[in-house]
């Protein structure tokens, strides 16, 4: 539905390069990438805030590439949430309306309407800055759906939030994406924000899209070392891989220490492990698990709920684990404890 | 959060020799003008207030103000806005003479005027082909205040528009509104106390100033003028309620619009 074509723009030091993508309706899609990538200007040249120097912009087979934004009914929510401050809650909301020839009791029914379908009626004569973070937010999000806007552009829109709003929001935001059906494009670089809503994720790093797919593609199949980094594998070696065709694994040589995978990659490799994967106890684990390595703890973050374990396996070799907080106190376990680490060979990639 | 003086107990040595200095300067500032304020019968000066040459030179220094600081909003809220939203080539250039009739003397700055605005100056020879002429006439006036003034008004606004959101700009693009129409109900509402702050400081600069205005229209007489003229025709007593009647007469308009904009509702960035 929307087609971006080869995309360039320059923009002082910075380059967006070839960026090719298509979104499809109604579609939940996310920019995912660190800060620097890029992302918001992308963002903007979907809304025609900039214009790209080369390539095209496709809305259903029309070319907007150089559309001014007042044109595009695109709905565009900031991560300052860019209220008007001189407007009360509702004129703010009413403002999309005003370039539209609507009569004024019609106008003021559908601001009301919006009010309540974001549950912010009791806002409508404050001013923005007597609002709270998570007000301002909402009333952002109604500002912009009141134009039914053809698509959603949300340039993290929730990470000025604390914690708890931004979890209330996030499913918030989802179920009004879900019940108006629009297509949606979200930039973050927040990866569990981006697991949790998705549809498709394009991870972008320096002006690039390094990779597009499915939140399940991209997090468990990541396509290089940047991906692979950045969407929370922590643990990574090299090593010289060696097929066994009889046990379908393949032997990774870490140097220090050997590990199987499910993989039948050669030669030198990366080898890839989330934390969530590395379980560990005190006594080697009675089960078919493939890897089971000795190591002693050598750094304990408490992270609440999960705590993370920074294991040492041989000299400079270390491996991170998450395990829950209950387990981490029945383990009875300490800096300097000795544990004995399971990885299976499936959660181990291998690039 | 600001701490209130008051509990001067609570603060040490920095801050008090900080309140001492500030009480020095403070002393400097208004010694002058309490002096010449007590030399003076209040009768004296209510009457002077109302002699019809002090009267209408006061006028005339508050209109060619005000119609040199509404030439200088016109011209001077697109410049600010220029410079506070776009990088061009020279714009420091640009910068640097804004500011350049504040450097100057003023006295440097008539001259300047009157070679180009006077009789011989091609400006005012280009001008009276339409009958408008500058020397000695009011537009004289509103051209030299206009010279000096206008930098206030233009770093005013400037500052003014450097402080709206360009996110708020976008959103307002976005929700369907032309690069125009967002200017004006969005980015001028937003910046208009700021602007206005720069107003009165160009027009109370336009007030006081001296030089500038003596050198290419030393008539119709303004205030300042005036208090030259008397001065060096009749001394130091016969001007002195002159000098005190302009003192309090800016005062009361400049306390006056101070007040209109802080009862005007504060508008904060949100960010």
């Amino acid at each position: 539905m929307l087609v971006l074509e080869h995309i360039n723009k320059a923009w002082g030091e910075f380059q967006i390069t070839d960026i090719d993508l298509e979104i499809r309706e109604s579609e939940f899609f996310i920019f995912l990438g660190p800060s620097g990538a890029g992302k918001t200007l992308l963002l903007e040249m979907i809304a025609g805030i900039h214009y790209p120097d080369s390539g095209r912009i496709l809305y259903k087979g029309i070319d907007i590439t150089h559309l001014p934004p007042e044109k595009r009914k695109v709905g565009f929510v900031f991560q300052d949430y860019a209220l008007f401050p001189h407007k009360r809650v509702w004129q703010n909301i009413e403002f999309g309306l005003n370039p539209q020839k609507i009569p004024r009791t019609e106008k003021l029914k559908l601001v009301e309407e919006m009010m309540n379908q974001i549950g912010i009626n009791s806002l409508a004569k404050r001013y923005p800055n007597t609002l709270s973070g998570g007000e301002q937010q909402r009333v952002a999000l109604a500002r912009a759906l009141i134009i039914k806007p053809e698509i959603f552009l949300l340039d993290e829109p929730l990470s000025a939030l604390d914690h708890n709003m931004r979890l209330k929001l996030r499913e918030e935001l989802l179920k009004i994406q879900k019940k108006l059906q629009i297509t949606t494009i979200y930039v973050t670089h927040d990866r569990l924000e981006a697991i949790t809503l998705a549809d498709r994720i394009a991870i972008i790093n320096k002006g690039k899209i390094v990779q597009i797919g499915t939140p399940k593609e991209i997090f468990r199949a990541p396509k290089d070392e940047f991906v692979a980094q950045f969407t929370g594998y922590d643990n990574f070696f090299d090593g010289i891989a060696k097929y066994d065709p009889q046990t379908k694994l393949a032997t990774v040589n870490c140097g220090k220490f050997e590990i199987q995978v499910a993989n039948s990659k050669e030669g030198k490799v990366k080898a890839f492990i989330r934390p969530e994967d590395v379980a560990v106890s005190l006594t080697p684990p009675k089960s078919s698990i493939r890897n089971v390595l000795p190591g002693k703890i050598i750094e304990v973050q408490d992270q609440g709920p999960i705590i993370k374990l920074k294991v040492e396996l041989a000299q400079n070799q270390e491996m991170y684990a998450l395990i829950t907080h209950q387990s981490f106190l029945d383990l009875n376990l300490n800096l300097n404890s000795k544990v004995f680490i399971a990885i299976k060979a499936a959660s181990v990639q291998i690039l | 959060m600001k701490e209130s003086l008051w509990k001067i107990k609570k603060y040490g040595a920095f801050t008090i020799f900080f309140i001492v200095l500030s009480i020095v300067l403070f002393i400097l500032l208004i010694v002058p003008i309490f002096n010449i304020m007590f030399q003076e019968n209040p009768i004296v000066l209510f009457d002077t207030l109302f002699t019809d040459y002090v009267a209408a030179a006061i006028m005339t220094s508050f209109y060619c103000s005000f119609l040199s600081t509404v030439l200088a909003v016109c011209l001077g809220i697109p410049l600010g806005y220029l410079l506070a939203r776009y990088n061009f080539p020279g714009k420091r250039i640009v910068d640097s003479i804004v500011d350049l009739p504040i450097l100057i003397p003023h006295s440097v700055a008539g001259i300047l005027l009157l070679a180009t605005y006077g009789q011989q100056g091609f400006l005012g020879q280009f001008f009276s082909n339409f009958g408008v002429s500058f020397y000695d006439t009011p537009w004289g006036i509103v051209i030299a205040m206009f010279f000096v003034s206008s930098p206030f008004l233009i770093k005013g606004a400037r500052d003014a528009f450097e402080n709206v959101n360009p996110n708020v700009e976008k959103a307002a693009r976005t929700l369907g509104a032309s690069r125009s129409r967002t200017f004006l109900t969005i980015t001028l509402p937003i910046a208009s106390r700021g602007i206005f702050t720069g107003s009165i400081l160009c027009w109370a600069r336009g007030i006081s100033e001296f030089g500038a205005v003596y050198i290419l229209a030393s008539t119709p007489l303004i205030g300042s003028v005036l208090v030259y003229f008397e001065f060096q025709g009749s001394g130091l007593s016969a001007v002195r309620p002159i000098a005190i009647v302009l003192i309090l007469v800016t005062l009361v308009i400049f306390v006056c619009l101070k007040l209109i904009q802080g009862k005007s509702r504060p508008v904060t960035r949100v960010s």
